[in-house]
Order: C-alpha cells, then structure tokens, then sequence
C-alpha cells in the first residue's frame, strides 16, 4: 500500500512541472498578442497567471487525488485485515476443533467410562491419525478393564458356591434339636470339602492373576522332563496313559511349565471314559518344541472348543467332575506368556487333542 | 407341603433336602434341568427351589417353561448371582421370589413356606372353631392346649385347614404331604388321619366323606 501510495504520489509530482504542449502553446500565442498591443508587462503577468492557475489546479488535483488514495488505501488496508483477522480466527478455529475434542475425550476417558470415541471425520491428515490412533488406544483399555471385570464377577461367583456349601450344611444339621455324632461328622466333612474346593480356586486364580503380570523365573528347560516330573506319582484308575517324550528345549519357568502339563493330564483324566488312554508325547520341530496330549473320552461338540479356554466355562456335565473350569484357561495363559500357544481340537470319535507349542531353545553344542 | 429341589452341587442339593425334610416338608430332589421337568409334569409340587445354573436344561429355561404351562407351583430361584439385574432378570422369568446365595438356611424356610401358603383363601393363620393351626409358625393348637403333631400330621391338618371346608381326597393329600418315596397303595393316609383324629380330640373335626376325602 505504501509503495503504491508513493508512486502515484510520484507520479503525480512529476506530471505537476511540466504544462501541457498544448497549454504552453496557447499561453505563447497569448503572450505574442499581448505584446503586440500593449506592454511587456500585461503579456508577462497574463502568462504568468495562467501558468499559476494551471499549476495551482494541477496542485489542488494532486492533493486531492493523493488525499483520497491514501483515505482508500486505508479503508481497504483495514477491511482487508479485518477480513484476514475472521478468515484466520475460522480456520484456527477449525484446526483447533479436533484437539479440542481430542483433549475432551481425554479428559472424561475413566476407568468408569471407557465407551466414548472421537470418531473424528474429515481429510486423513496428522490430526486425524491422532485421533484415530487415540480411539484405538480407548478400545485397548476399555477390552482390558472389561476383561478384568469379568474376570473378578466370575471368581466371587465361584467362590458363592463352596461357601453355600458351608452354610448350608451348617445350618441346617445345628438346627436340628439333638444332632446325632454321625450327622456332626458328615457336616464337618461336607465343610473341609467346601473348604479345600476354596483353597484350591482361590490358588488357581492366584496362579492366573500372577501369570498375566508376566513375572517368570527364566530357565533353560526341557519338555520331556518337566512331562516326565509331571507324570510321576500320577495315579489314574482304569485310564491307561502312553509317554513318548522325546527331546524338546525350551527356556521357562519350571513351576509353571509344570502346572501346564499336569493341568492338561488332569485334563485328560476328568473327562476321559474308563478304560480310556492318555497319550502324552513331546518332540522338536524346526523352531517350535511341542508337548501333545490326547484323551479318549466323550464327543465334544466343535463350536465349544474354543470356549473351553475361557475362565470358568465347562463342559455340560459337570455333575462328576470337580475342577472349576480354569484348567485350560490356565494352560493358554502360561503358553502364552511363554511366547507360545495352546490349541484343543476336538477328536470326532470322542475326546480331546490338545497341542502346546513353545520356542525351541538353542542347545549349545560345546 | 410338598417342594421339589433342583440343584446340581449334589451335597449342597442333599443338604437342601434334609434341612427342608426337618422343617416338615415333602422334598424330592433333583439334580438337573431335564429331570425338574419330568418332575414337575407327574407330581403337583407346591414350591419348587430352582438353581439357575443347572446343567441338561438351564434353570432360566425351566422357569419360563413352567411359567408358560400355568404351573401351580410357586418358583423360589436360587443363585449365586445376587446383584439386581440378576434378581429382577429372575423375578422376570416367572419366579415368585429370589434368594441368592450364600443364604441363611432359615431364611430359606421361611420363604419356601410363605410360597406354599399363597392361594386364594388359604391365610397364615387358620381357625376352625378352637382350634387354630398357625401355618407360618408350624403350630397348631385346641382350646389354647398346643397340639404336638408330626410333619405328616402336621401336613394333613395343614391341606384341611387350607380347604376351608372343601373335602381333600386321599390322593391330593398323598401329593402333597408325602414325597415321591412314600408308597401310593400302602395306607399311610388313612392311618395317619386316624392318628391325626385323635390328637385332636373330641368334639371330632375331621369327617370323612364317603368316596371322596376328608374335611374339616
């Protein structure tokens, strides 16, 4: 604006010194009249005031236009800002909008209320990634906290149970008006069932809870011998069990690796039929050691197989049998804190085939 | 009154039984879904305490089916899930009340009667004369002497009182105060009525209407 200003100002200037040819022509043409009538004076002052007037006009013009370009450029220069002031303050606005929101989730996003998303629409740019990747990051949390809620309503459900038992017996053999000796025993023994039932679950869900953080002694470990400990001093009526273990290194915890395999033994042993086998084998394949058990037993049904791995599920006739259903649940928390896994296929025949796969571990050869 | 007991904990069941048997019940007892049904189609129980959790058929399942068939047995489930959803969930289903578990066993006779008694015309206290029997407490007495009675006795004086002057057959009694092993062609009711007859004295309340029961 400034340099316009100062170049129409210029402009201006120099158009203001030089008359117009024409004008000058005139002005010659007057003075040479002026001089043939009169005096030197009269043609000198008629030429000199028209040149004065000219030059006064050309002057007051100039003023006026300079006066009324800078009045312009003005009013301009500050419509123009104001136009850029509202024009910035809507884009900032607009860009600032997602990180608005994006702070708003953070903020009302608790342990309570984990359902909220962003969802934020418009062009895929670095905001929108923020975004996408902060929903992504709630739904983590959301799974989690959910998962352990569970987790927790489940277990006190469980232990409901053996305390029932308990009351129950309790209440109902002191009420009677002389309890027989007999009927004293058979309460107390109903109530150290009940008792060693807690124990256990509890200890299982210790197991479970410790296993998710993750804290395991590592050692250099051998399938077939932590199958082989397992085995030992295993008694299972009418159910006959085959070893084939071969060499399978892996790098664990030993307590844990153990509770693996004797979990899938008892396993195989609960919801065999009798008579029926149990074949536990381990071996090295390429990369991955693997422990294999198979049982003969009843027919599972293929859609609830997958189920069988989670907290709590069993089968449906739980009437004989007295595990709480965390055995398998267990068995795929350790492989996987092993870096492993644990799948069950169901045998079509009848019965359960179980295989855990580990990393091999590098023997060294010295 | 005559309460079946489905639960699949097998001690725990046993012990339902027993405790409910000494309060003076008539208690059958079974362990699942399926066997609840066939129960509850050949016998006319008063109460039936249902776990939810039941293997064969889920508990939720059996309620709505009684529900559906008009069942005259009032429903009492019995869970481990206590919280409010649960309980209105079950109410929902068609139950007549809800205990969860763990429970005061007493708690659970209470309610267990307080379900038997419901009906139309059939109050927690009945008075037939001077004698009273008070069906909320298990008591009954003439004159102001209390009377000491058997369960079964008890039972019987219990159905008459309840039927307000109806006549009870034989068999009807046979349901509903004898359990499923009591056996049908012995004559248990009889000499029990007779027994009954003579606890309460005279001037004598029950009458025997030919070919078709007993009445107060």
């Amino acid at each position: 604006m400034t340099i316009t200003y100062l170049l129409v100002a210029h402009s201006l200037h120099s158009s203001v010194t030089t008359t117009p040819r024409q004008i000058q022509q005139k002005v010659d043409k007057c003075l040479a009249a002026a001089k043939a009538r009169g005096g030197i004076g009269a043609s000198r002052k008629c030429g000199a005031l028209y040149s004065s007037g000219v030059r006064a006009g050309a002057a007051a013009q100039r003023s006026a236009t300079l006066a009324h370009l800078l009045v312009y450029s003005l009013l301009g220069l500050a419509a123009v800002a104001l136009l850029a002031v509202v024009a910035g303050w809507l884009v900032a606005g607009r860009i600032l909008r997602p990180i608005h929101r994006i702070t708003e989730a953070a903020r009302t996003a608790s342990e309570q209320n984990l359902s909220e998303r962003i969802c934020l629409d418009g062009p895929r740019d670095e905001l929108r990634e923020l975004a996408d990747t902060f929903d992504a990051m709630l739904e983590r949390l959301d799974l989690a906290f959910t998962g352990q809620r569970q987790f927790i309503a489940n277990a006190s459900h469980e232990l409901r149970t053996p305390l029932t038992v308990m009351r129950t017996s309790i209440d109902v053999v002191l009420a009677k008006p002389m309890p027989s000796s007999e009927e004293l025993v058979s309460m107390a023994t109903d109530v150290r069932e009940a008792t060693d039932h807690a124990e256990r679950l509890i200890d299982a869900l210790l197991v479970l809870a410790r296993n998710e953080q993750a804290r395991v002694l590592v050692e250099p470990l051998d399938l077939a011998a932590v199958a082989e400990d397992a085995l030992e001093g295993r008694s299972a009526d009418g159910i006959t069990t085959i070893a084939a273990l071969g060499e399978a290194p892996v790098t664990g915890d030993r307590v844990l690796l153990e509770r693996l395999v004797t979990n899938l033994l008892d396993n195989a042993e609960r919801y065999n039929t009798a008579g029926g086998t149990v074949s536990v084998s381990t071996k090295a394949v390429d990369g991955t050691s693997v422990l294999h058990i198979v049982n003969t037993g009843a027919v599972v049904p293929a859609d609830q197989v997958e189920r069988l791995f989670l907290p709590f599920t069993r089968l449906d006739d739980r009437l004989r049998h007295d595990g709480f259903g965390l055995g398998l649940t267990l068995v795929s928390s350790i492989a996987t804190v092993h870096g492993g896994t644990a799948e069950a296929v169901a045998i079509p025949t009848g019965g359960l085939d179980v295989t855990v796969r580990l990393p091999r571990r590098d023997v060294d050869t010295s | 009154m005559r309460v079946l007991v489905v639960e699949d904990h097998i001690a725990l069941a046993n012990r339902i039984g027993e405790g409910l048997r000494d309060a003076g019940f008539a208690v059958d007892v079974v362990y699942d879904g399926a066997l609840a049904l066939q129960s509850t189609n050949e016998t006319e129980y008063d109460v039936i305490v249902l776990d939810r959790d039941l293997p064969a058929v889920h508990g939720d399942r059996v309620c709505r089916q009684l529900a559906r068939e008009g069942a005259s047995a009032r429903i009492l489930m019995l869970t481990a899930a206590g919280d409010v959803e649960d309980r209105v969930e079950g109410l929902e289903l068609g139950a007549d009340d809800y205990l969860g578990k763990p429970f005061a066993f007493h708690e659970l006779i209470a309610r267990v009667r307080a379900l038997g008694r419901r009906g139309p015309g059939s109050p927690a206290v009945v008075q037939r004369g001077d004698l009273i029997v008070d069906r909320a407490r298990h008591r009954a007495s003439r004159a102001g002497m209390p009377l000491t009675l058997t369960r079964k006795e008890f039972g019987v004086l219990e159905r008459l009182a309840a039927a307000d002057g109806a006549p009870v057959s034989a068999e009807e009694l046979l349901e509903h105060v004898w359990d499923a092993h009591a056996d049908p062609f012995s004559n248990t009711v009889t000499v029990t009525v007779a027994r009954l007859r003579r606890k309460l004295g005279e001037p004598p309340l029950i009458e025997t209407v030919v070919g078709v029961g007993y009445r107060l």
